[in-house]
Parts: C-alpha cells; sequence; structure tokens
C-alpha cells in the first residue's frame, strides 16, 4: 500500500526543499497523491509548464489516489 | 506503458532441454584448452552437484557429454528477462539463448516489489523545486488552508 503524500509536502517538493526529498525518497512503500492533492497543485501553476511539471514526468496514473 | 521483469528460472533437469544447440557456451576443465579453468576435482561428487556447479565458455571443445552446458550462467541460476505478456504468452524482449520448447517458470513481482523497482528519487522531476522562486506561498500550510477555503467558494 503506497504512502499517501499530503499537499504541505508536495509544496515543500515544489520549492526545492531537500528535507522534504529525503522524506519521500525514504518511504519504503511507494507513494501517491490524491486527486484533492493534485488538484490544488494544478489550482497553483503558475502557467503551462508548471502544469506540464505537476503531471510528475507521466507519473503513472493509478497513483493518484481517489 | 513501463516494462515488467520477468524472471525465468530453468532447473537442472530443464536444462538438459537445450543442451544440442546453445550458442554460447563456456566450460571448466583444464584438459581440453588453455582457457578453461577448473573449479576442482569431480572425485565424490554426485552427477547432479557435478552437473549443477559447471560452467561452460565459448568455443571450448568437450571430451564430455554435452550434458551441462548454458548460454549464460550454470545450471540452476535464473536469467532476468523483460517479457511483454500479450495474448496469453509472454513474449521476451530481447534474445533469450534457451532451446524452443523449454520450460521455463515465471515470475511476475507483485504490486509492491514493482513500486519499489520504479523507486526514483522524487528529486529527479521537473516539479522538484520548480516553485523554489515563488514568493508568494509563505507558510505552505496557511497556503493550503487558503487555498481550500478559496475552491470550497
Amino acid at each position: 500500500m503506497p504512502y499517501l503524500i499530503d499537499s504541505d509536502v508536495l509544496i515543500d517538493i515544489s520549492r526545492g526543499r531537500p528535507a522534504a526529498r529525503e522524506y519521500v525518497d525514504a518511504l519504503t512503500e511507494g507513494w501517491a497523491i490524491s486527486q484533492a492533492s493534485a488538484l490544488e497543485l494544478i489550482v497553483g501553476a503558475r502557467d503551462k509548464r508548471d502544469l506540464a511539471n505537476i503531471e510528475f514526468a507521466g507519473y503513472p496514473r493509478h497513483r493518484y489516489l481517489s | 506503458m513501463a516494462a515488467l521483469p520477468v524472471s525465468v528460472s530453468i532447473s537442472p533437469n530443464q536444462g538438459h532441454a537445450f543442451q544440442q544447440d546453445v550458442h554460447q557456451f563456456r566450460r571448466f576443465t583444464t584438459e581440453t584448452s588453455r582457457k578453461s579453468r577448473r573449479l576442482g576435482g569431480w572425485e565424490g561428487w554426485d552427477e547432479s552437484r557435478r552437473q549443477s556447479h559447471l560452467w561452460c565458455y565459448n568455443g571450448a571443445e568437450s571430451p564430455m557429454p554435452a550434458s551441462i552446458y548454458l548460454a549464460q550462467g550454470s545450471i540452476g541460476e535464473s536469467m532476468n528477462i523483460t517479457a511483454k505478456y500479450e495474448d496469453g504468452v509472454f513474449k521476451p524482449l530481447e534474445d533469450v539463448s534457451i532451446s524452443e520448447g523449454t520450460i521455463v517458470e515465471v515470475h511476475v513481482p507483485s504490486y509492491a516489489d514493482r513500486l519499489k523497482s520504479k523507486a526514483r528519487s522524487v528529486g529527479d522531476f521537473a516539479f522538484y523545486g520548480m516553485w523554489k522562486d515563488r514568493t508568494d506561498i509563505g507558510d505552505r500550510v496557511e497556503y493550503i488552508s487558503n487555498l481550500r477555503r478559496d475552491l470550497r467558494g
């Protein structure tokens, strides 16, 4: 069962915080984000480039938990 | 779609099935070639142990029955190949030097194993650090709270 990463951690990742990256990388069971968090990131996007980056480089859609 | 690694195992008995047409083989014995090595005397070894410990090398001439030659590794070792499951058949996506009809065991990793194998650092994503220059996000919790409040209307 993957871990669910909440929006505040995602914000830290988006801001390049090493502690957040290390925290997520250390998870042993993989991770996912909720559709609500994805929506929050999308709403915060400034442009299409941000939107493309939020797609997590083609991360499989099944890792978005509804 | 990401490739799913499939582990293929060939047991010692099944290894006999491809003894006739192995393309690359190596063998250990000092009697036939300077390229050969001998792991040790066979005295006291039973046949199954002897066969499972023999390795062969490409081009060696064998004075021994060709019953123990393998394309890759020794009998009993498994190979990891990439295969695609299609129309009820696992189709290898790379060359596999085993004989037609060889029976193999296919191990499909669990979902958890696949997640681990795909693991990559979140720092590799373009998402990482894309908002490091934003000044409109102060406290992240407050930012998220305001966003959720705004989204609710």
